[in-house]
Order: structure tokens, then sequence, then C-alpha cells
């Protein structure tokens, strides 16, 4: 199958660079393919090119469009890739829009490696061949 | 009283004049009367007399008529008697003050002179003068004691009455509903003191269904203010979450990876400079919040509170300076607008350098292509918006402020989210650039000096923000 042919791809979307590349390093060291988005915008752009995606990692405050409203949408147009979101402020109006969502989770940061890299984990499609 | 006074004074003068018109009348009749009455007596008298006369002078001759006529004439009588011969015509008595009659003796185809019949109207005038007096007298008892009765049922029907009325409308006028009037009568007084007591008790009522409305008003506004404390807090909480989440993880994730013993040296190193510098993200943020929280916190106005006229020129001028650097950097040129007569308002001066530091900063920020930003100072005689709460003065007739509007040509600020720039941590700049608290601390000591700011904003035209700070405080909630 084509799916075992490739890399898992997972987008990150982080508009704090350091931040951003924290979750890069973390996420390729499992292994998979990395795309990096700075804004709302960016992911948009990135969700709908006709490249796969195979998870789905954002920060909820982001310039121009906020990572919720980015996997909502994204949701609306039928992209069901599993979602981790991660914020600083995860209260339970979030907590509720993120379960509604549907095969999405919250993260709050600031988390430990070992709490990002056990969700990403559990949601990639197969446990790539170690690199 | 003095309208009993009225009334009785009015009375009296019509029961005088009735009294006295029909007195006048009265003694006017009993005088004609009487006038007739002697008219007819004597003109009966002279005929009689006349008639003797005529027979003694014709059987016994003049002589013995004239002592007839002597006899008569008694001078003890009212009534006189003379005989006046017909050649002395011009000795008749006058008419005045008496009644003067004649008989004519006439007898052989000749007249021999006459016999007059006078007498004295001191009788009748004496009469009249006493009836006269004794109306009088009867008539000013009879109204003295009309008046006296007339009187004490005003006092006491009219007077004491209208003296409560009076007394209560006062105490309605002072203030003082309560105690209701005790007046039974069953008239117009009696009616109007009812009335006056319902209405009282419908003050009562609306005074007390006021003070109910107005405690349930005041503790839906203060559970409003709790809400929106709460809601103040909850935005705080959330707004420092976010911050410091970020710097926080990232510091997090590098310190992991020392721990982890596995990195190179250079790796290592790179990690322990990353911690280094999200250390000093949290430290300027942490200071931020100080300022802000430093802002809030001298709201209470005190001794601490150092405002003086502000040179409003040299805070622009300043603050100018210390950002041009940060301007000249992205090409924009500044454009210093003063009027004439500058106001000076009361102010701190730091504190409004602060503001303004903020909106320039903001301006800045906004701005992504070159151009320039215009600082104005102008007097002002706008009056606050309505929605800016609390009420900006008290007791000031003419307000008068001090404008200082900082303009760009810059993104400008979109509808939807130009009601919440002032919210804490409300930010649209990227990361670095701001925390989102420089309005809010703009804003908070703008509030503290009785003033406000207006923002106007068009999307990718630029935005104007105003800070109007007022000239004279006279008191400030």
């Amino acid at each position: 199958m084509i799916a075992e042919e490739r890399l898992p791809r997972v987008v990150i979307a982080e508009d704090d660079d350091d931040m951003r590349s924290v979750l890069c390093e973390l996420v390729s060291g499992l292994g998979v393919q990395v795309a990096e988005a700075s804004s709302g915008g960016d992911l948009v752009v990135l969700l709908t090119d006709d490249r796969p995606v195979d998870l789905l990692i954002t920060d909820v405050r982001m310039p121009w469009m906020t990572g919720f409203q980015v996997a909502l949408s994204a949701r609306n147009s039928g992209i069901a890739v599993p979602i981790i979101i991660v914020t600083a402020f995860p209260d339970d109006t979030l907590r509720a829009q993120v379960e509604n969502l549907g095969s999405a989770v919250l993260l709050a940061k600031p988390f430990r490696p070992e709490e990002l890299l056990s969700l990403v984990r559990e949601r990639l499609p197969r446990p790539a061949a170690s690199a | 009283m003095r309208l009993a006074r009225k009334m009785i004074l009015a009375m009296v003068a019509c029961l005088t004049v009735v009294f006295a018109a029909n007195a006048y009348y009265r003694i006017r009749r009993e005088r004609a009367a009487f006038d007739r009455d002697m008219r007819e007596d004597h003109a009966a008298l002279a005929q009689v007399l006349g008639n003797a006369i005529t027979t003694v002078w014709k059987g016994s001759g003049r002589q013995a008529a004239m002592d007839l006529v002597g006899m008569l004439a008694s001078p003890s009588q009212t009534l006189h008697v003379r005989w006046i011969d017909k050649d002395a015509a011009s000795l008749r008595s006058p008419h005045e003050d008496q009644i003067v009659t004649d008989a004519p003796i006439c007898f052989a185809n000749e007249c021999h002179g006459f016999v007059e019949i006078s007498e004295s109207l001191d009788v009748p005038n004496a009469y009249a003068h006493h009836t006269l007096i004794r109306t009088t007298v009867v008539t000013l008892i009879g109204l003295g004691c009309a008046g006296l009765v007339s009187m004490l049922v005003g006092i006491w029907f009219v007077g004491k009455p209208m003296q409560q009325l009076l007394d209560k409308a006062r105490r309605i006028g002072d203030g003082d509903i309560e105690r209701p009037l005790t007046i039974r009568q069953r008239d117009e007084i009696g009616e109007l003191a009812a009335e006056m007591n319902a209405m009282c008790l419908r003050l009562v009522e609306t005074r007390y269904a006021l003070r109910a409305e107005t405690e349930e008003r005041l503790r839906a506004q203060e559970q409003l203010r709790h809400a929106d404390r709460l809601v103040t807090v909850g935005k705080l909480a959330s707004g420092i979450a976010h911050e410091l989440g970020t710097p926080l993880g990232v510091a997090l994730v590098r310190a992991n990876i020392i721990a982890g013993n596995v990195a190179s040296t250079r790796e290592v190193r790179d990690a322990a400079r990353i911690i280094g510098e999200q250390i000093d993200r949290i430290t300027h943020i942490v200071r931020q919040l100080m300022d802000f929280a430093r802002g809030r916190s001298s709201t209470a106005p005190g001794p601490n509170q150092r405002r003086q006229p502000a040179n409003l020129r040299k805070i622009v001028e300043q603050a100018v300076a210390m950002l041009t650097p940060l301007a000249v950097k992205r090409n924009l040129a500044f454009e210093l607008v003063f009027a004439e007569n500058l106001p000076e308002p009361p102010a701190n001066p730091e504190q409004i350098e602060q503001v303004l530091v903020n909106l320039v900063v903001n301006a800045i920020h906004a701005s992504e292509r070159p151009g320039k930003i215009v600082i104005t100072v102008a007097a002002s005689a706008t009056h606050p918006p309505a929605d800016v709460t609390p009420p900006v003065f008290v007791g000031m007739e003419q307000p008068r402020y001090a404008m200082v509007s900082v303009k760009d040509e810059g993104v400008g600020i979109g509808p939807d989210i130009l009601p919440r720039i002032f919210e804490p941590f409300f930010t649209t700049k990227h990361v670095g650039e701001g925390t989102g608290l420089g309005l809010s601390v703009a804003y908070g000591i703008v509030r503290e000096h009785g003033g406000w700011i207006e923002v106007t904003s068009v999307r990718t035209k630029g935005s104007c923000f105003s800070v109007y700070l007022p000239m004279d405080v006279a008191e400030i909630i």
C-alpha cells in the first residue's frame, strides 16, 4: 500500500519560533516527516495542498486564525486527521469544543516531552519503521 | 386666619350698607309722615280759627276778635297764633324751621287781614335726630355681634383647618410625609385634607417602591460588577497562562534534553542558551504584569499621586525622542502638531508619558509600510461618550479637556476586535512584539485621571487614538 511506502507526515502549527522548533525536534525524533506552519493562514495552506497529513499538532493562539478555528474548518471540510491541540489555558469551554471535534485531544503547556511523544505515537497510523 | 378676617370684613361691610340704607329710608319716611300730619292739623285749625274769629268779629266787633287772637297767642305753646293786618303782609313769619299757615278773615266782600298759625319744626327734628342715634347704636351693636359670631365660626371652620393644611403642605415640601391630617369636616376643606392624606400615602408607597427598586438595582449592579471582575480575573489568568505557558514549555523540553545526558556539548550549550532566553521572556512578562498592577493600585487618590499641571509638549517630545530609533528602523516619520495656548491638565507626567509611549509603540507596530505618525496636542470642549463608566465629571458645567491624539497610517483595527483592544492580554501582534498589556495600562492610567481614550480606525487606512484629560477635576468618582 501507498501509506506503507512513505513516512507518516505530521503538520505542526505554532507561532512561537522557539516552541515550534521544540515541537519539531521532538516529533522528528519519531522518524516522521514534519511540515511547519507559523500562523493559522499557513496551516490552512498546508492542510489544503494535495499531500496527505497523518497528524496535526497545533497551538490555539496564532495570528490570522486560531488553531481551533482551523481544526473546526478542517472537520467541516471532511478532513478526519487526528489532532493534538496544544494550549496554555485548557478551560472547560475549549475542552468541550475539542471533544466535539472528534479524534482530537488537548495538551496543556508546559508539558514534558514524553507526554507529547506518547500522544503522537498513539495517533500515528502505524508505528513508523525506526529510522 | 387672614382668609377668615377678609370674609368677616366683607360681611360686616355688606351688613353696614344694608342697615344704613334701611335706617336712612325709614327716617325719611317717618319725617315726611310727621310733616304731612302737622300740615293737615294746621289746615283744620286755620279753618276753625278763621270761622271763629269771623263770627266774633261779625257779632262783637274787631276788638273782641283781636282779644280772642291775643288769648290764643300764648307764648307757652309750641303753636303760635297772631293777627296780621292786610296791609302788613310783609310782617309774615319766614317759613324756615317752622310750618306757617294763614287763615284769611274775609267777609262782606272785604278781606280784613289774616290769622297766622306757626309751629316750630324743633319737635320733628329732635325726633328724627333721636331716631338716627338709636338706629345707629342698634346697628353697631348688631354688627359687632354678627362680626364676633362670624369671626368665631370663621376661625373654627376655616382659619384653623386652613392653618393645618398650610402646615401640612409645608411639611410635605420639607419631605415629611408622615403624620396624616385629622380634619373631620364634611366640606371642601375636609375633602382637601382627605385628598392630601391620600396623596401622602401614595407618596409614601412610591418612596418605598423607589427605595426597593434602587436597592434592587444596586444589588444587580454589584452582581454585574462582581461577574465583570470574575471575567476580568479569568481573562487575566488565561492571558498569564498563555504568555507563560510557551516559554515554560520550551524551557522544560530543553532542560530535559540537558538532563537526558545524551546530547552533545554543543546541543547542551544551545539548550542552556534557549532556557536563558525563555527565562528572559518570562521576566519581561512578569515585569509588565507588575506595571499593570501598579497602574491599577494607584487608583486611590493619596499623597503618592503626584498631579501637577503637565507640560504636554515636553512629554510628547520625550516620548518621541525615545521612540525615534524604532520608528526610523521602519521608515516612519513623526509629525508633531501643537495648538496655541497648550492646555496643562493636572496629571502625573510619568504616567502620561507611559500612556503616550504605549500608544506610539502600537502605532509603530501597526505601520507595515513607510509613512508618518501624527501626534496632536490641543484643547477640547467635547463631551465624554455616554458609555464611559464611571461617569467622568461631577459638578462641572463647561467641561474642558486636553486632547492628545496619535494617528498612524497602519493596518487599522477591524470592528470585530475594536471592542476588545483594552482587555488585558488581548493582542494581535506577533510573538515578542507585545504582551497585550500596553493599551490596558494606558486605559487604566487615563481613567484614573478622569479622562478616556477614543479610538477611530479604518482597516488598511490606519487608526487614531485620542486621549482626553480633564482640565478641572472637581471630583473623580
